[in-house]
């Protein structure tokens, strides 16, 4: 069981015109273990300073953020980025990327690559673990990616808008691997997106972030799993999206056009 | 035949046939540069004799020294300099001074510090090549993405895993760049000082040699055969560099 749990935490960065912009004030959450939270919200709200915070990545200005997990207070943490590419390595081979964190935990390299080889038949890919990274797709790089997150039992997984460079239908695809992975693993998710389906399909709860930096409310989606594309019309996904547009337009981080199209029926079933 | 083929080949048959196009119509003092047969000639005499290769073989080993000392020594300071900004912010400058100066301005330095045996020879390349070969592969650790490193410290790797996973991997693309432009530097420098300080046997010696004695067909002849070799030495290193860095610019 992992629980997270952040009290009164601030956070500010340097402003490129002198002095510091907060980026985050005050903020008090918990995440419940094993909820799907995402957190969508305007651009410069915050949300990937939230996830960097949770991943110890960046220490808060002020307040505690707080992981307990079977690992003590030193969680291992499941992380995937939006540049797959930058946080591959280029020179090493699929099993290789994939078995990381496990290379770094001191695992042998025959267990490293015995392992690669089950976790990836365990989520149906038929990647080959000798490819070098550069001969793989956009998908199959994010999917090496998301497999990396997952090897060696994390604690939490967290996502910081995975999809955002991927094509839709290979989007798609992908969101619901991440979901396969989080229901294997059984461990809290968060998932930073700026898409509304996307972010709306994936979550048991969605946290609407604004821009002063505080979670304005949370939308609940109570759709069975595992989830799939056919239920992108169903009733709950489409209240859960249809606030999260309307708290997106209250913020003013939908332009006219984008508000129109996102209050028709979803895209991708057109 | 394939397009680029046809290309390596058109090229310098063109610049032949250019050559020989001047010589027929007498625009060419055949004295300052003979016609192109008469040059082959010499070269083809100078190879099959096998009367050049002591002096290749010479130059090569000569120059190789120097190179892969520099190569060794500039690598490892590179990296150090890339990693811990105190010592970039103290030497960089120095570095970027050294590398500015001429390395044939340093010539009379060289020579009554080492003599005007291989020593001198030897240590006027590693200059030439260790400050490029520094530079770049400090450049090379700062320009790495901070985000693999950051990666791998969330997964919990110490600094000494993400340096030699991680960070000295990023810096190869750069690093390679640095020893590429230092294997020229290095040819150049190495049949220099043959040219100036004088060796029994060296390309550079030759081309000394053929030039006093006004063997003019011999001078274009080893000039060509200087060129061909850097030319070789430099597809070599460009085959070993896809080998080492295979995922730059895919």
């Amino acid at each position: 069981m992992t629980k997270i749990s952040l009290t009164d935490v601030s956070k500010s960065y340097p402003s490129p015109a002198g002095g510091s912009k907060a980026v985050l004030s005050s903020l008090s959450l918990e995440i419940p273990n094993p909820l799907f939270t995402t957190i969508i919200g305007p651009n410069g709200c915050g949300k990937t300073t939230l996830l960097n915070l949770i991943a110890g990545i960046v220490k808060p200005d002020s307040g505690i953020v707080r992981i307990e997990s079977v690992n003590g207070f030193n969680p291992r943490v499941g992380y995937v980025w939006q540049d797959y590419r930058a946080s591959l390595l280029p020179w090493l081979d699929v099993a290789e990327n994939i078995a990381l964190p496990l290379r770094i935990q001191g695992v042998s390299r025959d267990t490293r690559r015995e392992v690669a080889k089950q976790i990836l038949s365990e989520f149906n890919s038929s990647i080959d673990i000798n490819q070098k990274i550069y001969q793989l797709s956009g998908g199959q790089q994010q999917l090496v990616s998301i497999l990396r997150s997952a090897v060696a039992k994390p604690d939490m997984l967290l996502y910081d808008e995975p999809l955002s460079a991927l094509d839709q239908p290979t989007s798609w695809s992908m969101a619901f691997r991440i979901e396969q992975v989080w229901m294997a693993r059984k461990v809290p998710a968060i998932f930073v997106s700026h898409d509304v389906d996307e972010a709306a399909m994936l979550a048991d709860q969605i946290l609407l972030m604004s821009r002063d930096g505080k979670i304005k409310s949370v939308i609940e989606n109570d759709l069975p799993r595992p989830r799939n594309v056919k239920m992108l019309s169903a009733r709950e996904h489409l209240s859960a999206r249809d606030h999260v547009i309307e708290f997106l337009s209250e913020e003013g981080a939908l332009r006219d056009q984008s508000a129109k199209e996102l209050t028709q029926f979803p895209n991708t079933l057109k | 035949m394939r397009s680029n083929t046809v290309g390596i080949i058109a090229g310098p048959l063109a610049v032949v046939a250019i050559w020989q196009a001047a010589h027929s119509f007498h625009l060419l003092e055949p004295s300052l540069l003979p016609d192109p047969l008469t040059v082959l000639k010499a070269l083809y005499a100078m190879l099959s004799s096998g009367s050049v290769l002591p002096d290749i073989l010479s130059t090569l080993i000569r120059m190789s020294i120097g190179y892969a000392l520099a190569g060794i020594v500039g690598i490892t300071i590179g990296l150090l300099i890339g990693l811990v900004r105190p010592f970039y912010d103290a030497t960089v400058g120095v570095v970027d001074f050294f590398r500015s100066i001429p390395v044939t301005t340093l010539y009379p330095i060289f020579v009554l510090s080492f003599g005007i045996g291989h020593s001198s020879k030897i240590a006027m390349v590693f200059w030439a090549s260790f400050f490029v070969i520094t530079l770049n592969s400090a450049y090379g650790v700062l320009q790495s993405p901070k985000l693999r490193a950051q990666m791998a410290n969330l997964f919990g790797a110490s600094r000494l895993q993400i340096f030699r996973w991680i960070v000295f991997y990023d810096a190869l693309p750069q690093t390679m760049i640095g020893l590429r432009v230092a294997l020229s530097y290095a040819l150049i420098v190495e049949i220099l000082c043959e040219m100036f300080m004088g060796s029994e046997l060296g390309i550079g010696q030759r081309v000394t040699e053929s030039w006093t004695t006004y063997a003019i067909d011999r001078l274009y002849a080893l000039i060509i055969l200087a060129g061909m070799f850097g030319f070789l030495l430099n597809r070599l290193f460009v085959f070993f560099e896809r080998r080492v860095v295979p995922w730059v610019s895919r």
